[in-house]
């Protein structure tokens, strides 16, 4: 037992699949027991298109409202969004840009990793 | 020794993850480490006791039956569960449902995750 910090990717586009919506509950999820886990949820690959502005919320809105009252952000690595064509204007309000070198430190601090 | 979480997404049947996962575990447990197993999402189907495919010799259900003799006691996600339309009766002995704080839990106790 004891406190881990968890980092939490998202590698899947939000259609498709409902791995968008249910990798965001279980990062709620590990957060919600006794050991009160830390996350940092990170898009990349095909998964930034989450991070653009206008994208239906719907089924994510309570998690992600969950995670920000807990004081966490969105993470989109830079280097995807560049891959497809998308600029820090596309993005929502709420997203974070980092670079892939900092996504490289995140994996090297986590005591471990989930992707979805 | 170690402790091994598994966290595993995908069905029976159209992916060789369960297989993989099944695979891991017993050969950390051959090595004396304990292992956990979450099931999530799809990957609640695995150890269904109604299973039948007469193409296969042997079901998903029967690796994790196994497991389950060799010690490990693998937690569904009850969400997932009843999503699904499974209920506890369908499972094989062994396997309880469960939720995601157990898998907090499970995070908190293991040395390494592997998701699946």
């Amino acid at each position: 037992m004891g406190q881990k910090h968890v980092l939490i990717t998202f590698n899947h586009a939000p259609y498709g699949t409902i791995y968008y919506t249910e990798g965001l509950r279980a990062a709620v999820g590990v957060t919600s027991g006794i050991d009160e886990h830390t996350v940092d949820v990170v898009y990349l690959g095909d998964g930034v298109y989450f991070t653009l502005k206008g994208v239906d919320r719907k089924d994510t809105n309570k998690y992600l409202g969950t995670l920000s009252a807990a004081g966490y952000k969105l993470q989109a690595v830079e280097e995807s969004l560049t891959a497809r064509g998308i600029s820090k204007a596309d993005l929502a309000s709420d997203i974070e840009v980092i670079s892939r070198s900092r996504l490289l430190e995140l994996i090297g601090k986590a005591d471990a990793t989930m992707d979805f | 020794m170690a402790q091994i979480g598994i966290l595993l997404t995908m069905g029976p049947f159209q992916f060789e993850n369960w297989e993989t996962a099944v695979n891991i575990a017993e050969a950390a447990l051959d090595k004396g480490h304990q292992v956990r197993i979450f099931h999530y999402l799809d990957g609640i189907l695995n150890p269904n006791k109604n299973q039948t495919f007469p193409d296969l010799d042997e079901m998903p259900k029967d690796r994790f039956a196994k497991l389950v003799a060799k010690g490990v006691r693998p937690i569904a996600c009850g969400v997932c569960v009843k999503a699904r339309g499974q209920k506890g009766e369908d499972y094989i002995e062994g396997v309880t449902v469960g939720g995601l704080p157990d898998f907090a839990e499970i995070i908190g106790e293991v040395d390494k995750l592997i998701t699946l």
